[in-house]
């Protein structure tokens, strides 16, 4: 999770990761920084986020990509 | 059960605010109608077309022939030179790119003050070249014209004062040339003949058969008889147009006479006799166009002749008018 | 059929809607889907058979995904574990196989009807100097009605069913009419199947809400449409057309004035779509969400034609940026720049596949092509510079935030929109660096005193008409940005307030609208792309 939240903050600084909880409604993250977000996820947790991982339900919340990243690590 | 009923209830409750909302829409839409219609029937007071309704200002029922159409009708016939030469009275109600419902709208306008023996539809007008969309939205528009004038008019509040709105209309100034649309231009077509014999046929666009066959009962209904008449228009007519035409009036059972295909035997001339290079008639053109007509209809109607009638005098003067008008000008070789 | 023409509004969508409410709730997407059909073929007449084929192709392979998908869920369990992963692999490659040829034949066609002649002209130019001279003849093609809105929708049916986001549809005519939906078909909104698919499909009763708020939103579309862009149109053809002869403000009148024009246009047939949808109990996606309130390029494109930004994001951006080779393109990055740019390698290069599609979308021609790429430069700047800015901010102590800083950036943002939309209305690039240098060659106020401006088709009190109008838009649009939902909180107002609203919308369409003698037919601007 920590390692998340840099990663977060890397992409997008000043940002409050663990409080935010409406980062897509909020424009907080964008297709760009979702992009820029997925590309280092992919890097740092061997996971490989496709098109269709991208929906607001998953990008929502730290802790909602959190249980994405958990999720495609076990597949 | 129960909640049925209330459903009945509501549904009936919003119907009935639905049509009541409608009514005070259209009851606007004509208190605005009559504010924003021209005041009077000239250009300047914001008439669209303010020749095609001079027969205002004519005498109660003194009208013989009404000729409707679109602007090949307004360019091809001289109700003046039908009176020099004939003594019959006639006038020309006709708009540019009309159509055949907008034609009868006319004439029912006109019957309210002038009583015709003959009505007089040049024919250009059942074929404009039209998809069925744009057929269909002409003839709504034109419908939607005719009930609210506001849909026509609405542009007038650019030039309208507000002392005006409440105005009385007045539709009696005069148009000398009783509706001719009056031009000396020349500008020759010298292109091929276009009038090739064919026995092929064109189609006649639906809505219009429809509405050309509404046209003729209403005279019918009126007791008035119909002559069908095409003026030459090298951008409008064409041989499979004709036998369209001879085929509908034959079966309609009225008289079509075409004055394209009969060019050669009166004379006319596209080298001289068109203002915009053979679509639409010059002064010249049309005085040919309308003395073959005033041979036709003496010899198969019958037509008081006005002239030199006390109650007729003012076509007198208009004639001298027209003649001022049209032979002194730079063009004044033609007689 | 134009959807702000007397035959739409007076004649097609009553009969539409009575015929919807007359027949059983179980077979009325089956009415819609042939007062659709009808539509289509008063507009393209037998082209309508290419919307039917695109659908039938995306149908049947959309069948063969399921097929393959059934198939490989049963083959599974029975294969030992290690063999799995290389079964999947080539089920995937079938799969892949399979919607690419169907992706490919849909836009085949597109790119056919639409780009033949371009493309050829484009070859014809690259082989003249090379002393070939395969001149290719030039086709009159004619495009069937929105084929570049459900070319798209198709798109997207297929590569959803692929990416395994819902199960394939098995009635063809299912995913014909959400193709072919009439209100939808000329103009977008570009749907979704998920989204638009059930609600098409289920029947709805008649309801005052669905008519109540339906009608409202056509006739507010109506008066962006008659009112305002209709009007400015005149104006701004005559300079677009016979742009050597104006300079300076009058220029600029004009672009911003087309500017005025385009959006009150498109988005005004937008919600004339989307209220005639309501009707019918239909939800449609929206296209518009106020997007001169934008603070940056990014933002505007977020909510001015949304649809195909999100089309374009979903099925192009992610597609190129998350795949293998770009994700690999990343981690070379990474281990020769520094963190945040070699996150945003991927990005960079997937935009611009986004918006050279975007420009290709809107027309075959460099200008439209270089009209995508104007935008896709001003994001990379922004994207590239990002980390500039923050060290100035930071540096500077000054706020980003602040209200007045936001202000700023939405101008700016109006501004760079505006130079594209002169970009996008000019007959060709050279025109466009034309106009764009005249505006500051000699600049004046001369024309507005003299009143030159009121010389070009538009008086004085149109300008007054378009002026009250972009007012009205910007209060309306501001309630809006506040949170406000005005259909609803008009509609809850009491008889008479709300009648008067009503009557006065209505009347000051009739009267103040730009139409009839004097001004000509104004196609919509989006059906032709």
């Amino acid at each position: 999770m920590e390692q998340l939240i840099e990663i977060l903050n890397s992409v997008k600084p000043g940002v409050d990761f663990k409080k935010e909880q409406n980062l897509i409604e909020d424009h907080i993250l964008d297709s760009l920084t979702i992009v820029m977000l997925v590309a280092q996820l992919n890097d740092e947790f061997d996971i490989e986020i496709t098109p269709l991982d991208i929906v607001p339900e998953n990008f929502k919340s730290a802790e909602a990509i959190y249980k994405m990243i958990e999720r495609l690590e076990e597949e | 059960m129960e909640e049925q009923r209330f459903d009945k209830k509501a549904t009936f409750k919003n119907f009935t605010k639905i049509v009541s909302f409608l009514l005070i829409l259209v009851i606007l839409l004509l208190v605005f109608s009559y504010a924003l219609s021209p005041k009077d029937n000239t250009a300047k007071g914001g008439m669209m077309n303010p020749n095609a309704r001079g027969f205002y200002s004519e005498k109660k029922n003194s009208i013989d022939v009404m000729i409707l159409g679109n602007s090949d009708a307004y360019s091809g016939f001289s109700p003046m030179e039908l009176w020099n030469q004939y003594g019959i009275t006639s006038y020309i109600s006709a708009e540019g790119r009309s159509t055949v419902s907008d034609s009868l709208n006319l004439l029912k306008e006109a019957l309210t003050c002038q009583k015709p023996k003959l009505v007089i539809l040049e024919t250009d007008e059942l074929f404009f070249d039209q998809n069925k969309v744009d057929e269909f939205s002409t003839n709504i528009a034109a419908s939607l014209n005719r009930t609210f004038s506001v849909f026509r008019y609405h542009n007038r509040w650019k030039t309208t004062s507000f002392a005006e709105l409440f105005k009385k209309p007045d539709y009696t100034a005069h148009c000398v040339s009783k509706g001719q649309y009056l031009s000396n231009n020349v500008k020759g077509y010298t292109g091929k003949e276009y009038m090739k014999k064919t026995s092929k046929k064109n189609v006649m666009p639906l809505v219009t058969r429809s509405f050309t066959a509404k046209f003729l009962n209403f005279c019918k209904s009126r007791d008035i008889p119909v002559l069908l008449v095409q003026v030459p228009s090298k951008t409008s007519w064409s041989y499979q147009k004709h036998n369209t035409m001879k085929h509908f009036a034959e079966e309609n059972n009225v008289p079509f006479l075409d004055l394209d295909l009969k060019r050669q035997e009166y004379g006319f001339d596209w080298k001289t006799d068109t203002r915009d290079g053979g679509n639409h008639l010059n002064c010249r053109g049309a005085k040919k166009v309308t003395l073959t007509l005033g041979e036709y209809l003496i010899n198969n109607y019958e037509f008081e002749d006005h002239r030199g009638q006390e109650a007729f005098q003012s076509w007198d003067e208009d004639y001298k008018e027209y003649y001022k008008t049209v032979y002194s000008s730079a063009l004044n070789d033609f007689k | 059929m134009s959807y702000t023409g007397y035959l739409y509004l007076f004649v097609f969508l009553e009969l539409s809607y009575l015929f919807y409410i007359a027949v059983p709730l179980k077979y009325r997407w089956i009415e819609l889907l042939v007062v659709s059909l009808v539509f289509y073929f008063f507009s393209s007449k037998w082209l309508v058979l290419l919307m039917v084929l695109c659908g039938f192709i995306v149908y049947f392979a959309g069948l063969f995904l399921n097929k393959i998908n059934d198939g490989f869920s049963m083959a599974r369990k029975a294969l030992p574990k290690e063999e799995r992963k290389d079964f999947k692999t080539i089920i995937n490659w079938q799969k892949r196989a399979v919607v690419t040829v169907a992706v490919l034949s849909i836009f085949g066609i597109l790119i056919y009807l639409k780009y033949y002649n371009f493309l050829l002209g484009s070859l014809n130019g690259l082989l003249k100097p090379l002393g070939l001279s395969a001149s290719f003849k030039h086709l009159k093609l004619v495009l069937p009605l929105g084929i570049s809105y459900y070319t798209l929708m198709a798109a997207s049916y297929i590569i959803d069913v692929y990416r395994g986001k819902y199960r394939a549809e098995t009635n063809p005519f299912k995913i014909i009419l959400f193709l072919c939906f009439f209100p939808h078909i000329t103009e977008g909104p570009i749907g979704r199947y998920d989204l638009l698919g059930p609600q098409l499909i289920e029947g709805h009763r008649a309801s005052y809400k669905n008519f109540t708020y339906g009608t409202q939103l056509i006739l507010w579309g109506l008066f962006k449409k008659i009112v305002i862009a209709d009007r400015a149109a005149s104006m701004v053809s005559t300079v677009f057309k016979n742009y050597t002869d104006y300079s300076g403000v009058v220029v600029l009148l004009a672009a911003l004035m087309f500017t005025v024009q385009i959006y009150a246009e498109f988005s005004g047939c937008i919600d004339v779509v989307t209220g005639s949808a309501q009707l019918f109990g239909i939800s449609l996606q929206s296209n518009f969400e106020r997007p001169f309130f934008s603070k940056s390029i990014n933002e505007f494109w977020r909510r001015w034609h949304i649809t195909l930004g999100a089309w374009l994001r979903d099925y192009v951006f992610y597609a190129v940026s998350l795949s293998k080779p770009f994700m690999n393109l990343s981690k070379w990055a990474k281990k020769h720049f520094n963190e945040y740019y070699a996150a945003m390698v991927p990005a960079l290069f997937a935009l611009f596949f986004v918006w050279f599609g975007n420009g290709f979308w809107h027309g075959a021609g460099e200008k439209y092509i270089l009209y995508g790429l104007y935008y896709y430069f001003i994001m990379a700047l922004g994207m590239i510079m990002e980390p500039l800015f923050v060290k100035f901010f930071s540096a500077t102590g000054l706020k980003r935030d602040s209200g007045f800083m936001n202000c700023l950036k939405t101008v700016r943002t109006i501004v760079l929109v505006v130079i594209g939309m002169l970009m996008f209305r000019a007959t060709s690039m050279k025109a466009f660096y034309a106009m764009f240098g005249s505006i500051f060659k000699g600049f004046s106020f001369e024309p507005i005193i003299n009143g030159a401006i009121f010389k070009l088709g538009t008086d004085a009190h149109d300008y007054l008409i378009i002026a009250v109008g972009v007012v009205i838009l910007l209060i309306v649009g501001l309630l809006k940005e506040r949170g406000h939902f005005i259909r609803a909180e008009v509609a809850s107002m009491n008889l008479a307030l709300r009648w008067v609203i009503y009557l006065a919308l209505i009347l000051s369409i009739i009267i103040f609208g730009a139409y009839g003698t004097g001004y000509g037919q104004v196609d919509p601007i989006y059906a032709q792309f």
